[in-house]
This record gives C-alpha cells, structure tokens and sequence, in this order.
C-alpha cells in the first residue's frame, strides 16, 4: 500500500480530525485571547459552550430558519456572557489568578445547575439542518454530510478571526495590548475597551461553536467540563495567546483524537495527555511560540 | 514579553481542576420531630437518590416512581403512617456517604431506599450492615454487594440484561460480535459476561473486545473503523448517558447501523435518551427487566397512573423504585406492631413473590431479583419512538 493508498483508507479519519479540531478552536481562540489579553483563565469557557448546544436544541428545529435562529441567539447569548464574565473578572484583576478562576469555576457550577434544571438531566436532541441530515460517500466510507459542512464554515471562521486578529489594524492594538498593556495606555488607548470587546468576542465564538458542534457533541450534563478540559489542552500544547497558536494546537489534537486512535488503538485513553506532555517535553512554550511573533 | 508564564498556568490549570473536584452538594430536607415508630407513630423511611448532577434524570424517575406509590397508598405503608426523610446521593461517594450517615444517626430511619450509582453503594452498604439497618437499593447492584446482610435491591445484578440476552445473539446471529464498551467497571462486566455466556454455549466474537475512554468519547469514529476492521455480523454495545446518545448517533450516521445489527443493554435506548438518538435508535434490539408497553394489569395501572402524574411514561428506573415502596408496605404489614430494622430485614426476606408492573418476581439468595428478561426493538409506536417488547428471553438471576 503506497502513500496514497494509505491516505485513501484513512481519509475518513483525518476528515472527521479536521472537523473535530475545528469545533475545539471556535472554543480555545477566546479562551487563549483572553487568558492572553486580561490573564484571566476563563474556567466558564465551557459553559459558553453548552449554552449554544442548548440554544441548538431549543431553535434548531431541521429548518435554515431555525439554525438561523439558532446562531443568531448563540452571537447574542456568547457576546453578553462574555461582557458580563469581563465585568466580573475585572474587579479581581489584581487579586491574582486563583481568585480568578474561583469566580469562573462558581459561575460555571451554577450554569451546570442552572442547565440540569431546565433540561431534567437528560441528554437532549440536536438536530442539524434537514438538507444536511444525511450521509455521503467519502472514498468508499459513510460520512455524515452535516461534518463537511461544519469544516467548511468553521474553516471560514477560522481565516475570518485569523486575519482580524493577525493581519488588520484592529487585531495589532490587540496583540500590542496582549504583549504589553501599559505601553498600549500610554498611547491613550482605553484598553478596558479592547478587552471588553476581545472578551465578548471570544464568548460569541465559543457559544457559536456550541450552535454549530451541537449536532456533533449534543447537549448534556457534563459535556461544558469535558469540552473545557480539551480547550485547555489545545492552549497548552498549542501556545498561549494567539490565534495561530489555538488553531495549529486544535488541528493536533483533532487528528490525535481521531487519527491517532485509529492508528495506536492500545493507545487510546493516553493519547491526548501523552501527546500534551511530548509537546511539553519538546517545546515548552508551546508549537507556536509567542515570543516568536513578538 | 508577554506577561504572563507558562508555569503560573499550569499550576492555575491544575489547581482549577482540583477546585472543581471539591464541588459538594449541600444535605437535603430533615424533619425535626423524632418520631418513635415501634409504638404506633409514623415509620421512618429514609430516600437516597440524586437530586442533579449527571444522576439526576435517573434519580428524578425513581423518585416519581416512588413518590406514586405512596400517593396511590394514601402515604401509608403496611397500614402505618409514615415520614420519609429525603437527602441526595452525590457523585462524590464520600457526600454521598455523609448524607446517608446522617439519615442513619440523626434522623434514625428504620430503613433507607435509593441510591442510583455502583461507586456509592459498596461504602455506603458497608455503613448499613455495621449499623444493622436495612438498605433497598433502588438500581445500583454491584458484586461486592451481592448476598450481604441488611442489603436488597429491588433493580437487577449489573449484568443481568447480557446474561439474558446472550444466548439469543448466539442463536440468532450467524457469526461473529464486535463488542463495544465504554471502559470502566461496568462496561468489563459486561464484556466478561458475555465472553463468558459464549465460551459455554459456542457463540463467537470477532476479535478482542474495543474499549472507548470513560467518561466521555470525544468521537466515536475511530472506534466505529475498529468494528468494521472486524468484520462481524453483529454488534453488542454497552454505554450510557451522553455516550449512548453520541455512539448511536455516531452508529447510524457513519453508516454502520445498515450493515451490523446492534444489540444492547436496554439502558442504550431508556427514558429520555431515546428521545435524544431520535431515530438514529431505529432497529436498536436491547434486553430489559421492563418496558412500558407489558401487558398485564399492574403494569397497565402503573403506566396510566405514572402518564397521569408526570406527562411521560414510566422507565425501569421508575418502577424499580415503584417496587420499593411495594416491599416496604408488605414488610412493614408483616412486622405487626413491632417495626424496628431488625425485623425489617427478616420480613423483606420472607416477602415472597413481589406484584410488580414488570412481572412477578422475587429475591434470589443474592438478595437482588430473579427475574425475566425481556427483548424489546426501538420502533415507532404510534407517533412516538418506543422501545416495544418483542419476545421474552430468560428468568436470570437464579443462584
């Protein structure tokens, strides 16, 4: 079996790690920005998350309407809790981290319990778009139609937040407020603003990604801690506080999931630490380094 | 620079996760009065079960299952009054222990029902046996609980639905299982089971067993290509919760469910995650000790009355919990004017056979059921998705 024999049988997998990397950076870039910007690590990330899954269920009915719907609330819902989570971090920024994450670790308790309410506990449907509720063939193999499409517009977001945040006017005062705040004050900035406006920002991605992923990680109890849990590995392994860094960070943990388990399936519950612990062992600062860009 | 370090975050990260271990949850509802049962007041009965966290939709059946009982009974058990005393069993077995301590030694209930998950039961059985108070789990049944004093449970043994429905794969199917499990204790059972049931009666499975990481499967793809690298003729899974909704969905969408047919515990496809697989689940064969749809009169009561009250239909965890409240009545009628724990523990030895909305059944020396086992298919039942009873597979839990 050559080279592209062996890339034909594992096409689905590397597909589905493409997909599933791209549903974590909708969540590691604001978590990455803002831990970044306001050295705030936001342990309610996920909660943002789950909320979009929720808001998936309630709206998302099988029409474009009410997917539509769905991801309009989801910018709405992910924007608030992201300015209202900078209005409450804000006031312990010189309290040090573990105050911080305190703050975030109660406000996403309370949304765990505030979801298991609503929801009696049980998981609930999600359902995609009903033009996009079906199976294609990909080299011979099924693969669901809804996936390709996620890649598509999560691939889109991605280059969209890439060149804002890299390449525009708008994403250097971030990155210069990220790298050093002071300075950027002293310029006659009002950084409050620049990290409101990243906070908010950074919530709409992720409750938008709940949106968009919940057909593919549904909404249930639990699923706002496991998907924090696999953010915070991105970020680690892919290097704190740039976007560059949570998108090459997510891809690799999308194809160690995927991929990685195919090939090394005795392997399986270690990969994800093992391979965040070889890119600790190798390069600490993470495989894009900041210091790099700066 | 930039002004943060790595270090600092990671020992933030680590220390997030610890925080996020210690959640706790507070002790439920008491009532103050001491109310002195062996002379003719209200028995006291203390209920285990949870209240949120990732238990909730099974605790909340139970409860309903319970609370329809005692309201069909006028709140009367073995024709006393009685008080329950309600507080949550925790993920945390060490809550979980604390709460069911408190039951015993501050409220003194002369016997508890509850508890929904196997990693809570083995500390807490332990605390009631040293206490000579009887314990009726309402689901959870692990082996180190099996045939201890002063516990029962009105539930099933763990892998009862794979010791049932074994034999009719290895009939039916013609040629080798994948089996498929999320992996922790639980999940082995089942696997051992049935590899077990296999090797005596000459069923086949395709290749080593895929275990799936516990709590949670990111994604099932990789997992799925395992199955199809085996090429068998059918697939035996066993998940839960969010897992079970994801890989069924996963199951179909990635185009398996035309090829192997699955079969499962019936917990794959019960209550409210059915509902969520929506009909990914179509065609799904599972074993369970109930299904709404029996025919017979207990259980036809039980399901009106139980639609009537909660606007759903009953699941195994409810009418488990409906049969607690049944032994308990009976017991306590067989106590006469002496109702103490010690006689409690005799009487529910001696009940017989249990009437249940399930079918008869009754206690093995195990202390957990004997009882049938049915094969139920997800099907479409009117308009609504149902797991629908099909054909019936053995009596297990004999000893």
């Amino acid at each position: 079996m050559g080279v592209f024999g062996w890339f034909d049988s594992h096409l689905v997998s590397i597909v589905d790690g493409v997909a599933f990397g791209l549903l974590l950076f909708t969540l590691a870039a604001g978590l990455s920005l803002v831990f970044g910007m306001m050295d705030v690590l936001n342990l309610a990330h996920g909660t943002l998350y789950l909320a979009g899954a929720y808001l998936a269920y309630l709206l998302s009915d099988g029409s474009w309407a009410g997917f539509l719907a769905a991801i309009a609330a989801g910018v709405a819902v992910g924007a608030g809790g992201g300015a209202l989570l900078t209005g409450m971090t804000q006031p312990l920024a010189r309290r040090g981290h573990l105050d911080q994450a305190l703050l975030t670790i109660g406000v996403a308790l309370i949304g765990a319990e505030v979801f298991l309410l609503v929801s009696r506990g049980d998981p609930l449907p999600a359902i995609e778009p009903a033009a996009l509720g079906t199976s294609i063939s990909l080299s011979g193999q099924t693969y669901p139609a809804y996936r390709l499409v996620f890649i598509g517009v999560a691939a889109l977001l991605a280059v969209l937040v890439y060149l804002v945040f890299e390449r525009s006017t708008l994403g250097a005062l971030v990155r210069a407020t990220v790298s050093d705040r002071e300075m950027v004050q002293a310029l006659g900035v009002d950084t409050r603003k620049v990290l409101l406006a990243v906070f908010a920002f950074g919530g709409a991605l992720a409750t938008v990604g709940g949106v968009l992923g919940a057909p593919i990680i549904g909404p249930a109890p639990g699923v706002d801690e496991n998907v924090l849990v696999l953010s915070l590995v991105v970020i680690v392994v892919g290097g704190l506080g740039s976007i560059r860094g949570a998108l090459v960070g997510a891809l690799y943990i999308g194809q160690v999931q995927s991929l990685g388990v195919v090939l090394l399936p005795e392997y399986a519950p270690f990969l994800i630490f093992g391979s965040m612990f070889l890119v600790l062992a190798l390069r600490p600062q993470g495989l894009v380094s900041l210091a790099r860009t700066a | 620079m930039p002004n943060y370090d790595r270090r600092g975050f990671l020992r933030l990260t680590g220390a997030a996760a610890a925080t996020s271990a210690l959640t706790s949850a507070c002790s439920g509802s008491s009532l103050g009065d001491d109310g002195n049962s062996a002379d003719g007041g209200p028995v006291k009965i203390g209920l285990l079960l949870p209240e949120g966290g990732v238990y909730k939709a099974p605790g909340d059946d139970q409860r309903a299952g319970w609370n329809l009982y005692l309201e069909l009974n006028k709140n009367r058990l073995g024709g006393r009054e009685i008080t329950v005393v309600t507080a949550p069993e925790d993920e945390n077995p060490d809550t979980t222990k604390a709460n069911a301590e408190k039951l015993l030694k501050k409220d003194k209930c002369l016997v508890v029902a509850g508890i929904v998950s196997s990693a809570n039961i083995i500390p807490v059985q332990k605390m009631f046996t040293e206490a000579k108070v009887p314990l009726l789990s309402t689901n959870a049944s692990p082996a180190p609980v099996q045939g201890v004093k002063y516990g029962w449970r009105s539930s099933f043994q763990n892998a009862d639905p794979t010791l049932a429905i074994a034999p009719y794969i290895a009939k039916t199917v013609d040629g080798p299982i994948t089996l498929i499990t999320a992996n922790y204790a639980a999940g082995q059972d089942h696997a051992k089971v049935l590899d077990k049931v296999f090797k005596t009666i000459g069923g086949k499975l395709a290749g080593d067993p895929i275990f799936t990481p516990f709590p949670m499967t990111a994604s099932f793809q990789p997992y799925l290509k395992q199955i199809e690298q085996q090429k068998p003729k059918a697939v035996y899974c066993f998940f839960a919760g969010a897992d079970a909704v994801k890989f069924v969905k996963e199951y179909e969408q990635f185009g398996l469910s035309e090829k192997f047919q699955l079969y499962a515990p019936g917990w794959l496809t019960e209550g409210g995650i059915l509902n969520a697989q929506g009909d990914s689940a179509k065609g799904i064969l599972n074993s369970l000790n109930y299904s709404a749809d029996l025919d017979n009169a207990a259980n036809r009561k039980f399901v009106a009355e139980f639609q009537r009250k909660n606007g759903r239909a009953p699941t195994c965890f409810s009418v488990q919990a409906y049969d607690a409240g049944w032994i308990l009545d009976k017991a306590i009628a067989a106590c006469g004017d002496e109702v103490t724990s010690e006689r409690l523990e005799k009487e529910i030895g001696e009940i017989g056979q249990i009437d249940s909305p399930r079918g008869p059944w009754e206690f093995g020396k195990h202390r957990s059921p004997v009882q049938k086992w049915y094969l139920r298919e997800v099907k479409k039942d009117g308009d609504v998705l149902a797991n629908v009873v099909i054909d019936e597979l053995s009596t297990v839990g004999v000893d």
